[in-house]
């Protein structure tokens, strides 16, 4: 019996050291072989204003809830429900009049996910859809499968999205969520970009550092560490190392390489519909190397006839202090996690309190009345997203979930 | 369902090249030498007197190991490559079953080389590597001829990039968690024998485990 | 090397966690700390080791029934503990049934930060433990149920509950150590949706994952 505690405990330690292994990071999305909309073509753009709103959700399947937000981006439809956090994102296409959707569906706080395959048919809607024609009802069936079984799912349009008095943003953190979060891509890279606009986000924010040479970088962390990367041998900060020896060495955990705020800002601005690009400034000397992009991609953005803001974000006085020293606020417009004094020196057009802070209606309420932006960090949690949704004070909210705060906004 | 994705961290792996086979070598010659101390070491003890030192109240001892080490990969599969490093220590063993001590070393974590590596900025040599001298204050217990160690601290650990003429070196004290599972043979105030250690570093999300050899002698009875 | 035949017998009742029952009215104190590596996945490059001073009383009562206070805090989370136990087998096996009411209290005022929340954590308990007499081996599973409630400049924010939120077991080993003094020292593996010491994260991961304890104590 001796010898077997000794074994036990033994074992017991090396899982106790082991299990510290376990990691989180991003996941790939199950995809169909079959599909149908191989011989599809796109979806009419009348068809989308049309289609978008809340939809009542039946089926074998509860654990999407009662209703379903339905939104497009681009050729891409998404749903967002309260249950569980889930959403779905579907790749669309018109064939012999009827509308196919095919895609993933995920909880978003767990590794829970499945395909979904959905028809909006000519008699249940389709035909009326494109001619641009608001149909009596729209009716869309289909299926989805989690690991084991597949469930029938049907959705009926309910009403339209709610309509507020003033523009929002769904600003997804670390261009749209977390490598904890176990999106198909890296937190702050180029996949995730796109990917944010599917998820329910209309913005993103974005860390920025410098390399040893200069050049700016999205990167969130402090030090590099297999958090963030694949390659163990890396423990230093971004700015130890040239940018040459960035890209060559080392590899994001999807295994794309560390972009640059150029690379990202091209994408944005010719990939997406994205409003607003909040850049979070990690060290010092970073606005300075950023302020000539920040021009260049919000003029390339007017040219393109999309309007984008291009936020510095100063989250420190020693950034506050470097932004005010280069004298810049008047064509460079910054966000500040400070406090309204410091919001104001800086001419900042846009306030960013930390959500721990509170509510803060009364503040919110006059900095609004100075005609500054006020958006909160980071709002997770559906409850705390409810809570502070009902205020009806902030401007936006950053988030790793833009898909619960697409729901909640634009379901009441 | 899932995606199988070959990604670009895989394919920049697969373009190592290690020549393994002289390190192979050293090792099965180390293992072969190793073993040969045991069993040496095993029968001197058989032919000296036991039991010639008495149980002491209090004894402080000091012990030093060297063999080799692995780091574990996130997936738990242990590592091909294994390099030599060294630890040492000391116990204050107060007479009950609980010891105290503290141990330190020289780790080598991993190293790497690539000679004319391809990349997007040209061709370069790239060597790279991660070493760690720990500080652990480490509690051991003496369970049925078997050395239980457990043990927390920090470790200076250090990684050194050598790519496009440019050599990064950049140091980080990490947390570091440390098990061990020893057997060692008394001789007189020395003891020899083998110690199977698991050093856990935070921040890098890391684990190494290593067999060393391990020597250890009293100093101190009192 | 080692001595451990220097002492062949310890003191009855220098033990703490092994569950045989105290004798009536028979007190020990423990005072120790811990430390709990939080995941970080949950807390990412923010503190990711938890420190924790503890101090706890046993007290035996009547018919085998054991009472237990704790108090544990590293400033920003600090936990008070009431644990009932019954010690059903009182041999050199020895088994006990219980249960404890915890409550939490963690606060943190910073720039960006005013927040307190406070928590209530439910957890049966089963101890069992062998004496092989110059040590004692114990090993203590738990569940936990509870919710937390979370303020900010003396506002409500949110209520959260949290339903079985942690599987724990815990290994633990008493020995004598100095004169009647023993020492504890145990490791305990927590696998948990949510655990207290890591509530400023308010991490949405539904996932369990494990946050593991190492610890030590000192038995006055």
């Amino acid at each position: 019996m001796n010898i077997k505690v000794n074994r036990i405990l033994f074992g017991l330690f090396i899982i106790l050291l082991h299990s510290c292994q376990k990691k989180i990071g991003p996941e790939d999305v199950p995809v169909t072989s079959l599909s149908l909309l191989d011989s599809a073509t796109a979806v009419s753009e009348k068809v989308k204003p049309l289609m978008e709103g809340v939809y009542s959700i039946r089926g074998d399947i509860s654990n999407f809830g009662q209703d379903m937000v339905l939104k497009w981006n681009g050729a891409s439809l998404s749903g967002f429900s309260s249950k569980n956090s889930s959403y779905i994102v579907l790749k669309s296409g018109e064939k012999n009049g009827n509308l196919y959707f095919e895609g993933y569906w995920r909880y978003a706080e767990s590794q829970q996910t499945g395909l979904i395959s959905l028809t909006l048919e000519k008699d249940n809607g389709a035909s009326d859809l494109m001619i641009g024609k608001k149909p009596a009802s729209i009716k869309i069936k289909g299926t989805l499968w989690d690991s084991k079984t597949y469930f029938n799912f049907e959705m009926n349009y309910i009403r339209p999205l709610s309509v507020h008095s003033k523009a929002f943003y769904i600003i997804g953190h670390r261009c749209g969520g977390r490598n904890s979060d176990r999106l198909p891509a890296s937190e702050n890279s180029l996949k995730m970009i796109p990917l944010s606009e599917q998820l329910g986000a209309n913005a993103i924010e974005t860390d920025v550092q410098l390399t040893k040479d200069g050049v700016p970088v999205l990167f969130h962390d402090d030090y590099l560490s297999t958090r963030l990367i694949n390659e163990t041998y890396m423990i230093g900060q971004i700015r130890d190392y040239t940018f040459a020896q960035l890209r060559a060495l080392c590899t994001l955990k999807d295994g794309q390489k560390i972009p640059t705020l150029e690379e990202a800002l091209e994408v944005v601005v010719d990939k997406t519909n994205l409003k607003l690009v909040w850049l979070d400034i990690k060290g010092t000397d970073v606005i300075k190397a950023l302020a000539p992009l920040q021009t260049k991609y919000m003029n390339r953005a007017l040219i393109t006839g999309k309007k984008l803001d291009i936020l510095i974000g100063l989250p420190d006085e020693t950034n506050f202090n470097e932004y005010v020293g280069l004298n810049i606020s008047q064509n460079h417009p910054a966000i500040c996690e400070l406090n309204e004094d410091f919001v104001r020196s800086a001419q900042a057009g846009f306030w960013a309190p930390r959500w721990s802070l509170g509510l803060l209606t009364d503040r919110v309420k006059q900095m609004q009345k100075e005609g500054v932006k006020t958006f909160i960090w980071t709002l997770d949690n559906t409850q705390l997203v409810k809570r502070y949704l009902a205020t009806d004070e902030f401007d936006g909210f950053c988030t790793n979930y833009p898909s619960i705060v697409a729901y909640e906004y634009y379901s009441n | 369902m899932n995606i199988i994705r070959i990604n670009k961290s895989t394919k920049f792996y697969m373009n190592f090249r290690i020549n393994q086979s002289p390190k192979t070598n050293f090792k099965m010659k180390s293992i072969v030498v190793l073993l040969s101390a045991l069993f040496s070491c095993h029968w001197m003890q058989a032919q000296s007197n036991r039991g010639e030192i008495t149980n002491p109240l209090y004894t402080i001892s000091i012990h030093g190991d060297v063999g080799f080490l692995k780091m574990l990969a996130q997936s738990g599969v242990l590592k091909k490559q294994s390099n030599l490093s060294y630890s040492f220590g000391a116990l204050w063993e107060p007479g009950h079953l609980l010891n105290i001590g503290i141990e330190s070393g020289f780790l080598i974590l991993e190293k790497r080389s690539v000679e004319k590596m391809n990349t997007d900025f040209g061709t370069t040599n790239f060597k790279a590597s991660l070493t760690s001298i720990p500080a652990i204050v480490v509690f051991n217990m003496k369970l049925h001829k078997l050395n239980l160690y457990g043990g927390l601290g920090a470790s200076y650990t250090t990684s050194s990039i050598e790519a496009f003429d440019l050599k990064t070196i950049t140091s980080r004290w990490l947390y570091t968690y440390y098990a061990a599972l020893g057997y060692s043979y008394p001789f007189h105030r020395f003891g020899i024998g083998l110690k199977g250690s698991i050093y856990s570093f935070s921040k890098l999300n890391k684990t190494d485990v290593s067999i060393m050899l391990d020597l250890s002698f009293d100093v101190l009875n009192w | 090397m080692n001595s451990i035949d220097a002492q062949d017998t310890i003191e009855r009742e220098a033990y703490f966690v092994y569950p045989k029952a105290f004798k009536k009215w028979h007190g020990a104190f423990l005072a120790g700390a811990s430390i709990t590596r939080l995941p970080t996945e949950v807390v990412e490059e923010e503190i990711s080791t938890s420190p924790v001073l503890t101090a706890e009383y046993r007290l035996g009562l009547p018919k085998k029934w054991n009472l237990c206070l704790k108090l544990s805090s590293n400033y920003i989370s600090n936990l008070g503990a009431l644990h009932v136990s019954r010690s059903l087998i009182n041999k050199k096996f020895a088994l006990a049934l219980g249960g404890n009411a915890s409550m939490w209290f963690g606060h943190l005022e910073l720039q960006a930060i005013k927040l307190k929340s406070y928590g209530v954590i439910l957890s049966p308990q089963l101890t069992f433990g062998y004496d092989f007499r110059k040590y004692f081996l114990s090993v203590a599973a738990e569940v936990n149920y509870g919710f937390m409630r979370t303020f900010s400049n003396e506002e409500e924010l949110a209520t959260f509950k949290q339903n079985q939120s942690l599987f724990a077991i815990k290994i633990a080993i008493e020995q004598p150590l100095w004169k009647t003094h023993s020492f504890l020292l145990f490791s305990k593996l927590n696998y948990a949706q949510f655990y207290y010491q890591s509530w400023l994260s308010y991490s949405t991961l539904s996932d369990y994952l494990l946050y593991p304890e190492f610890g030590f104590a000192f038995i006055i």
